[in-house]
């Protein structure tokens, strides 16, 4: 019988299915948020302020008077940027890091070490103090936050790179006289793709939350951007006079993060036959 | 006789037992705690190096001051027995009262009284007018001493009297000595109140007890003056860290009183019948937009004019208040009720002008730089609220507006520079003044015009520097009315400030406190707390 | 055993380097001035630079850096640049509350997921398994201040069994100690449980399958017997990593319970010191976590060996 692929394997349990939907669904929130919002997210109309749902505002209005439904559908732009910033630089460092850290034995020892002290910071204290350094803006928070997940790509692909290395079609070409860079663009990182792609997953949610919570200290986005997590440190005032300014962006932020772990686990059920057979 | 002993040694014991209990049980009475949570978080103790109101209101509890304002806006005796004044009407004689000492025990001397106006007059700006017109101050005996002025001015009495930052707090002369540019960390006063400093968590919470061995006055309380007789035994300020955990925590009793409750959580505790509201009117405030003078665009003047006219100051109070009960727009400088209310020259200001904003800049020739604008977000009164909104103004008015998010600590340090805004200086910077600081072209050092001396911001005008050193020395109270709308055209010419309206603070407290006075600085002599 | 101890304890020396000079010239390259926030509104330039004289802030970085360092070794943390108490004081001051919710939140944690973990594990695939899997990824995913507000919305103002926010030390009573830290723990928790229970499962999962268990099985030990003895045993190692990891994770945590629950402790701190940009206060506290995180997993590291002296780590 022949084993089904790696991407029916993927595809195949409904949760799956679903929480790729949800996550389509976010995607287009983002893309054509213009289309979707029904009024400027920034505007402010102090005079319908902290008003509930109403044909003008789907869901109301926050303290300014903004449209709490076009702040979230716009908010999923800010989430996702995060998350696809977060996840390009941190996987571009890491494996660059990684790779020369495994392959190159003066070098892993220095670079392990910055890492080890990387990670002993804990993340969302690093990220705030890097934000409240750099100054407050989309791309500030990127960084922040990518910083405190390079080390953990490095040490994937770096451990990767040494169980790899010992394998005899490695050690061929090494002996053949291939170029380093060769050796590992074409034998070694091809290695790293499966557990990138997984680890990639958590990446990204973990760098939504981070946002969102980086926001709710008020050390992240600038407020007026419409982030999730702006939208619900604001609205944490008013959480018993108006509980929605809270709970709506707090299910789609939950929902988001959820449904991209859920993708996580099944990559790598269906990646890693080892982990499949436990599933 | 073996019943008999038994009875009597029973109704022995219970003799002796029964002063004993009741003794304990008067000795376990629960001693009275006022938990409050105040508009901001006690981090420092030096009430006289910065303006920041929770510091005053700390230094209110544990200091004590010579004078004080009572509730018409007359000014009384607070610390002193009485004052003389000279013939010529230059010389000031100022003599203490009995009993009065400080925390550790020692007597309240001249020498302390010398050395604290000293200190606290190089920061205060009514106390550096008052510094100028000083030729000395001396020492007449331990209980008595004398300032001398160049002219005859009672800028004096009305410079040691305002309630507001910065007080005239009286310290021991040994703290006073220290340089105005370093912040004292010793908590000794003379104040009804003592600072129970090992309790004391900045930005968490700070404790004071009862000082027994004050002296009040005899005269029932009025304003800041008359006797401040403390009721309770403790009073502990503690932080919040937002809005909704107050209100929560005061409808659970785990605190008594919140100092500015938020305005739009007001109907939460409205229904609560445990909770009462009071209106402190005179507690309120005037938010002010500042604009930098000194570099482009806004030292042109047409430009700030542009800016003034681009404000519309209801959607502005919407913002930052929300209920119409709490806010008024108007633009006087000196407080729309006050004495010296004049709304001269503020007719552009009230409502939205973007087309007039538009014909300013145009012809002013603004070239379309961004300016920038400082967004204090953890600080709602001083701009977190409503920055945004003129941000929106400006912009419908004709002007690029970059708005800078940070905290409120960094727009005390930006505000502070005067460079180019490339180099870290700013345009715009918002904040509010308590109406007990806006009272009169003197202690209002908003319409200070003398350039880089002023306050940040720093608008010259000559003119009005001229009209306040008269108000300094003048004492006729038409003239002086005359004076004060003066300054108040002349400022608002030149758009030394926009005001942007005016709210009233609503304190929320649990209903067993009783005998919150009405004072233009909260304060906690006079407050008595029964059962809950 | 004891060599070994040292020579992980010396590995340490270079990682706590990179950590401190990280740290210090990070917030060094903050655009923030202490001196002049310290100096209040009426200042003048004049009275700035002396206060920055005065703190010491206007040598260069590399002085600035060793005198902190020879300071840290003995045991003098500095004052805080806005309150201007000494920062050790103030950890002191603030520990109680962070150390309590920790401890009762790993205690929490590891109650409830080992036994979940295993019997998810046990019952693969059977609907137990699948609530808890389903369950684990849900905890993990839902933000904890999301978890906070829904807690104290349900238990604090409808149902008044609790408190909202606040903190009360053990020395005013057991009970209003712990009731305080009910929610917050609550919180805090699960998103531990969620973790830990999946990596207990999966380790569990792995172990069973690996042939000494086979071996065991095939000898006729019941099953409760091999799941005890065998892949407990062997899984001991993986849990006690995740335990020390989430240990080491619960400071970000941390930091956003004790902000919504109003809790006086080193998380808030640090985040307030970050914001005011109280240099002296957050950089003794990003120390401070750090040696914690080390020294912790410098345990781990150690207990490994007791466990199995095979793995090199």
């Amino acid at each position: 019988m022949a084993t089904p692929s790696k991407l029916t394997l993927f595809l195949s349990s409904w949760p799956t299915r679903l929480a790729l939907a949800m996550v389509a669904l976010v995607v287009v929130m983002a893309v054509f948020a213009p289309w979707l919002s029904t009024q400027d997210p920034m505007f402010l109309d102090p005079a319908v302020r902290l008003k509930g749902p109403s044909p003008d505002h789907l869901l109301g209005t926050d303290a300014f008077g903004r449209d709490l439904y076009s702040r979230i559908i716009y908010g999923s732009r800010v989430s996702l940027m995060v998350g696809a910033g977060v996840l390009a630089i941190s996987i571009a460092f890491g494996v660059v890091l990684g790779a020369l850290a495994g392959y190159f034995r003066g070098l892993d020892s220095i670079i392990m070490r910055i890492m080890d002290g990387i990670m002993a910071i804990p993340a969302v204290l690093l990220a705030i103090a890097l934000v409240a350094v750099s100054g407050s803006s989309l791309y500030t928070v990127i960084i922040a936050i990518a910083v405190p997940e390079i080390p953990r790509v490095t040490r994937l692909v770096r451990s990767i790179m040494l169980s790899v290395r010992g394998e005899p079609y490695v050690e061929a070409a090494i002996t053949l006289g291939t170029p380093p860079a060769k050796v590992l663009l074409r034998h070694m990182l091809p290695n790293t793709v499966a557990p990138l792609i997984v680890q990639g997953t958590y990446i990204f949610a973990s760098a939504v939350l981070i946002e969102a919570i980086l926001s709710f200290l008020g050390a992240g986005i600038p407020p007026e951007v419409p982030s999730w997590g702006n939208i619900i440190a604001d609205g944490r005032s008013y959480f018993q006079l108006i509980p929605g300014l809270v709970l709506y962006p707090g299910i789609v932020l939950s929902l988001t993060i959820l449904t991209i772990n859920m993708i996580g686990d099944a990559a790598r059920d269906a990646l890693d036959p080892k982990l499949a057979a436990r599933n | 006789m073996y019943k008999t002993l038994k009875v009597s040694s029973l109704v022995g014991s219970l003799l002796v037992a029964l002063p004993l209990t009741m003794g304990a049980a008067g000795a376990a009475r629960a001693e009275t705690v006022v938990t409050a949570v105040m508009q901001a978080p006690l981090r420092s103790l030096d009430p006289v190096i910065t303006t920041a109101y929770v510091i005053r209101n700390y230094g209110y509890m544990i200091y004590d001051t010579l004078l004080s304002v009572d509730a018409n806006g007359e000014i009384k005796p607070q610390m002193l027995e009485k004052w003389e004044v000279s013939a010529d009407g230059k010389t000031y004689t100022f003599t203490l009262r009995d009993g009065l000492k400080w925390h550790d025990g020692k007597p309240v001397t001249a020498d302390d009284c010398i050395a604290s106006i000293k200190r606290w007059a190089k920061q205060d700006k009514m106390g550096q007018v008052m510094e100028t017109l000083t030729t000395s101050m001396d020492k007449v005996n331990d209980k008595t001493f004398s300032m001398t002025f160049s002219a005859p001015t009672n800028i004096v009495l009305r410079a040691l009297s305002k309630p507001s930052s910065l007080a005239a707090f009286i310290m021991p002369e040994r703290v006073a000595k220290t340089s105005p540019s370093e912040p004292i960390t010793e908590s000794i006063g003379s104040g009804p109140f003592k600072f129970v400093a090992s309790e004391y968590k900045p930005g968490v919470q700070a404790v004071f007890v009862k000082n027994q061995d004050y002296v009040p006055r005899n005269e029932p309380p009025s304003g800041m003056a008359g006797g401040r007789v403390v009721k309770v035994d403790k009073v502990r300020w503690v932080s919040m860290p937002d809005a909704m955990t107050g209100i929560n925590a005061l409808k659970n009793k785990e605190i008594d009183f919140i100092e500015q409750a938020p305005y739009d959580l007001l109907p939460i505790l409205e229904q609560d019948k445990d909770i009462q509201l009071i209106v402190a009117k005179s507690q309120g405030g005037q938010p002010i937009m500042r604009l930098n003078h000194l570099i482009p665009p806004f030292d042109n003047k047409l430009i700030r004019k542009a800016a003034m006219a681009a404000i519309d100051q209801k959607a502005i109070m919407q913002a930052d208040i929300g209920n119409p009960k709490y806010y008024s727009t108007c633009g006087a400088l000196f407080g729309c009720d006050s004495t010296y209310a004049s709304t001269a020259g503020s007719e552009d200001l009230i409502k939205a002008e973007p087309e007039k904003s538009k014909a300013l800049l145009k012809e002013g020739k603004y070239d379309g730089t961004p300016v920038v604008i400082m967004h204090p977000t953890d600080f709602a009164n001083a701009g977190g609220s409503f920055v945004p909104v003129i941000a929106q103004q400006l912009r419908q008015g004709g002007f690029k507006v970059d708005v800078q998010a940070m905290d409120w600590q960094t727009v005390v340090t930006r505000r502070a520079s005067q460079k180019p805004v490339a180099e870290g200086g700013w345009n715009i910077f918002t904040t509010y003044l308590s109406l007990a600081d806006i009272t009169d072209p003197l202690s209002n050092y908003t319409v200070a015009a003398n350039g880089k001396g002023a306050w940040f911001g720093w608008p010259t005008s000559p003119e009005i520097e001229k009209l306040r050193q008269q108000f300094a020395t003048s004492a006729d109270a038409a003239e002086l009315k005359r004076l004060a709308t003066e300054v108040q055209k002349l400022a608002m010419d030149e758009v030394a400030v926009v005001p942007l309206g005016e709210f009233s603070v609503v304190a929320a407290a649990r209903k067993s406190l009783k005998g919150i006075l009405n004072a233009p600085v909260p304060v906690f002599w006079n407050i008595e707390k029964t059962k809950d | 055993m004891l060599l070994i101890i040292l020579k992980r304890l010396a590995a340490t020396v270079p990682v706590l380097l990179v950590v401190a000079v990280v740290i210090f010239s990070v917030l060094r390259l903050t655009p923030g001035d202490p001196a002049a926030i310290v100096a209040g509104d009426g200042a003048t330039v004049q009275q700035i630079e002396e206060i920055r004289r005065h703190m010491g802030l206007d040598q260069p970085i590399p002085v600035q850096f060793f005198k902190w360092i020879g300071d840290v070794l003995q045991g003098d943390f500095g004052t805080s640049l806005i309150s201007n108490l000494p920062v050790k004081d103030m950890i002191l001051d603030r520990m109680g509350p962070t150390i309590a919710i920790t401890l009762y939140t790993v205690l929490y944690t590891v109650i409830i997921s080992i036994p979940v973990g295993i019997i998810s594990a046990w019952r693969r695939g059977k609907a137990v398994d699948k609530v808890v899997t389903a369950g684990s990824v849900l905890g993990f995913s839902v933000p904890v201040f999301i978890t906070a507000y829904v807690l104290i919305f349900i238990f604090s103002m409808a149902l008044g069994w609790l408190p909202v926010q606040g903190y009360r030390p053990l020395s005013e009573g057991l009970w209003p100690h712990i009731k305080h830290l009910i929610l917050p723990v609550a919180s805090l928790g699960t998103i531990y449980i969620a973790l830990v229970t999946r990596f207990v499962r999966s380790s569990i999962i792995d172990t069973l399958g690996e042939d000494y268990i086979r071996t065991a099985r095939a000898k006729g030990l019941n099953e409760r017997s091999v799941l005890i003895h065998h892949a407990l045993g062997n899984a001991a190692v993986p849990i006690l990593t995740i335990i020390g990891i989430t240990i080491t994770m619960l400071i970000g945590g941390v930091v956003v319970t004790e902000s919504v629950f109003n809790i006086p402790g080193l998380g808030r701190l640090v985040v307030e010191a970050i914001l005011a940009k109280d240099f002296t206060i957050i950089q003794a506290l990003i120390v401070l976590f750090s040696v914690v995180d080390i020294v912790i997993n410098l345990i781990i590291d150690i207990l490994y060996k007791v466990f199995d002296p095979r793995i090199d780590s």
